[in-house]
C-alpha cells in the first residue's frame, strides 16, 4: 500500500498540505491527534494521555507494564506497530510521529519535509494566533525542539538530516497549491518506479550500465557512433541482446539466424545498422523480411548507409565505412 | 541567396498554405473551446507556427522550445534544452508544432522531456513526415505532408543555417 510521510517545521503550513493532499489522493490521514484520540486510549489512562500530549519523553515509557518482560513495549513502539499494521490495509498519509524512520526503507513510501524561514513562520503565527513577534519566535523555538527531541529520543535520528526525505520543500517561495502540485507530481512519478529511499543498488546498477556502454567493444565503428547518437537522445539500448533463428535443416539445426545490432528497450524495437551501399544489402533485407514473417510481433528497423550518414553528419560524428 | 544545390521544389508556397488551412480546420474542430499551449520547436517550425496559429480559433498560448546537441570532448554528446518553455504545462493540453519528423529520435526525447512535466495531453502536429523507414514509431496526430526520405530545405528547414526563409520546400542536392 502507498505511504506518504510528511514531517514539518511548526508554522510552515505542513498540516494544511497534509490535509489537502490526503483529500486529493484519497489517503487516510494519521497525525498525533488521531493517535491520541483513537489508538493510545487502548493502552494509556487519562493521566498518561495527558503526559503523552505534553512530553516527548513519556513516549519512551512502557505502555504495558503488566505484560511479560519480553513482551513489554514503549508507547512509541506501540504507535509504530499500529502504523505498520494500518499500512498493510490502507493507503496512508502520516504527519509526524517519526513515520519517516518507521517506513524509511519501505518500497512504497515517500518522505517529504516541509520547511520555511523563521520570518515566514513568525509571520504566520502572528497572523493566525495574534502572537507578538517575540512570543512567536519563542513558540517556534520550543516546538522545533520538541520535534527534534522526539526523533532523537526514540530513534536516535537527527530530525534536520535532509537524507531522511525524498524531498524538502521550502514554503518561502511556494504557494500551497504549488507545493501540493510538486508533491503530487513526484508521487505520480514514483508510482511507476517504486523503491525504498536508501536503495543504493539501483544507483550502482545504472552506473555499471553506463560504464559498460562507454567501454563496450562494437563489431563496427559505425555501431559505436550509432550508440552515441542513442545516448545523446537519452534512449536506452542493448547491444545485440537476441538472436533469432531463421532457417533450419531437416534435422532441426539452425542454419541461418539474425542478431540485430541494437534493441531499444523503451520502444521495444530492434535496429539493424548497415553502412553498405543499399544495392549490397540484399542479404540483410532478406533476413529482416524473414524475421518479420517468422516473428510478426517483433519490431525491427534497418538504418541504411544514407540514413546513418545523415544522422552522423547532423550530430557531427564520424560516420564509419563498412 | 545561394541556390546552387537546390533541387526541385516538392511543395510549393500555395500547397503549404492550402494544407495549413486544412490542418487548422481539423485542429479547430478537435480542440474546440479547449485552452491549448502551442509549443514550437525552434528554429525550424517558426514559419509553420506563425502561419498555422493565426488560423486557429480556440484559446491558446504560444511557447517555444529550443533543443541543441552538445558534443563532449570524447565526441559523445547529449541533446539538451537550450531555451525552455515560458509556461508551466502541468495539467494543460499541449500541441507540439514540428516542421519535420524524420527518425523519431528528437521526437522521443521531446515526449520524454515534456511528458515528465505532467501535461494533461500532448499532441504532435508536424508539417512534414517521413514515415518510410522511420527509426522510432511514435504517435503523430496531425501531419501536413508525407514525403520521401530525401534531404529537404526551406520554410524553416536549413542546410547549415541556409535556406530557412525559402517560402517553399525543395530538395537539397549534396552534389554526389
Amino acid at each position: 500500500m502507498q505511504i506518504i510521510t510528511i514531517s514539518r517545521q511548526t508554522a510552515s503550513g505542513g498540516e494544511k498540505i497534509a490535509e489537502k493532499l490526503s483529500h486529493r489522493l484519497g489517503l487516510k490521514l494519521i497525525d498525533r491527534s488521531y493517535v491520541l484520540k483513537n489508538w493510545l486510549p487502548e493502552v494509556a489512562d487519562e493521566h498518561q494521555l495527558h503526559m503523552l500530549e505534553q512530553s516527548t519523553k513519556f513516549y519512551t515509557k512502557i505502555a504495558n507494564p503488566g505484560a511479560e518482560k519480553e513482551k513489554q513495549i514503549t508507547f512509541a513502539e506501540y504507535i509504530s506497530q499500529k502504523l505498520k499494521k494500518e499500512a498493510k490495509n490502507n493507503n496512508l498519509l502520516i504527519l509526524g510521529l517519526g513515520a519517516q524512520i518507521i517506513f524509511n526503507n519501505h518500497p512504497y513510501a515517500l518522505h517529504f519535509k516541509i520547511v520555511a524561514s523563521e520570518e515566514y513562520r513568525i509571520k504566520k503565527l502572528e497572523k493566525e494566533f495574534g502572537l507578538h513577534q517575540e512570543e512567536a519566535a519563542r513558540e517556534l523555538e520550543l516546538a522545533d525542539r520538541k520535534h527534534r527531541r522526539y526523533l532523537w529520543r526514540i530513534y536516535e535520528q537527527d530530525w534536520e538530516k535532509t537524507t531522511l526525505y525524498h524531498l524538502t520543500l521550502n514554503r518561502d517561495g511556494l504557494s500551497l497549491e504549488e507545493s501540493i502540485s510538486v508533491l503530487m507530481n513526484l508521487i505520480d512519478l514514483k508510482k511507476a518506479n517504486p523503491g525504498p529511499l536508501n536503495n543504493n543498488l539501483e544507483i550502482k546498477a545504472d552506473t555499471k550500465q553506463n560504464e559498460n556502454n562507454s567501454q563496450r567493444s562494437f563489431g563496427h565503428a559505425s555501431e559505436k557512433e550509432f550508440a552515441k547518437i542513442l545516448d545523446m537522445h537519452h534512449i536506452q539500448w542493448e547491444y545485440e541482446p537476441s538472436e533469432f533463428p531463421l532457417e533450419w535443416d531437416p534435422d532441426g539445426n539452425v542454419i541461418m539466424a539474425f542478431r540485430p545490432d541494437f534493441y531499444l528497450t523503451e520502444h521495444d524495437t530492434y535496429v539493424e545498422l548497415t553502412t553498405m551501399k543499399r544495392k549490397y544489402t540484399t542479404e540483410k533485407n532478406k533476413k529482416v523480411r524473414l524475421l518479420q514473417e517468422l516473428y510478426p510481433h517483433i519490431n525491427v528497423k534497418i538504418v541504411y548507409k544514407k540514413d546513418f550518414e545523415q544522422l552522423a553528419e547532423k550530430f557531427e560524428l564520424n560516420g564509419g565505412e563498412e | 541567396m545561394e541556390t546552387d544545390n537546390l533541387g526541385k521544389v516538392i511543395i510549393s508556397e500555395k500547397e503549404i498554405a492550402a494544407r495549413i488551412d486544412e490542418l487548422a480546420a481539423q485542429l479547430n474542430q478537435d480542440f474546440k473551446d479547449q485552452e491549448v499551449i502551442l509549443v514550437s520547436i525552434l528554429k525550424s517550425s517558426l514559419y509553420f507556427m506563425t502561419d498555422l496559429s493565426r488560423k486557429l480559433k480556440f484559446p491558446l498560448k504560444l511557447d517555444f522550445l529550443e533543443l541543441n546537441h552538445y558534443a563532449d570532448q570524447d565526441n559523445s554528446g547529449v541533446i539538451r534544452v537550450t531555451r525552455d518553455l515560458e509556461f508551466s504545462i502541468a495539467g494543460r493540453d499541449v500541441l507540439i508544432i514540428e516542421n519535420i519528423i524524420r527518425t523519431g529520435l528528437t521526437h522521443s526525447y521531446l515526449l520524454k522531456n515534456l511528458g515528465a512535466r505532467n501535461p494533461k495531453s500532448i499532441s504532435i502536429c508536424t508539417l512534414l513526415h517521413i514515415s518510410d523507414n522511420k527509426l522510432l514509431d511514435l504517435p503523430v496526430h496531425y501531419t501536413g505532408f508525407e514525403i520521401e526520405d530525401n534531404f529537404v530545405v526551406g520554410y524553416g528547414l536549413d542546410y547549415q543555417e541556409k535556406y530557412r526563409n525559402l517560402p517553399y520546400i525543395a530538395e537539397y542536392n549534396f552534389g554526389e
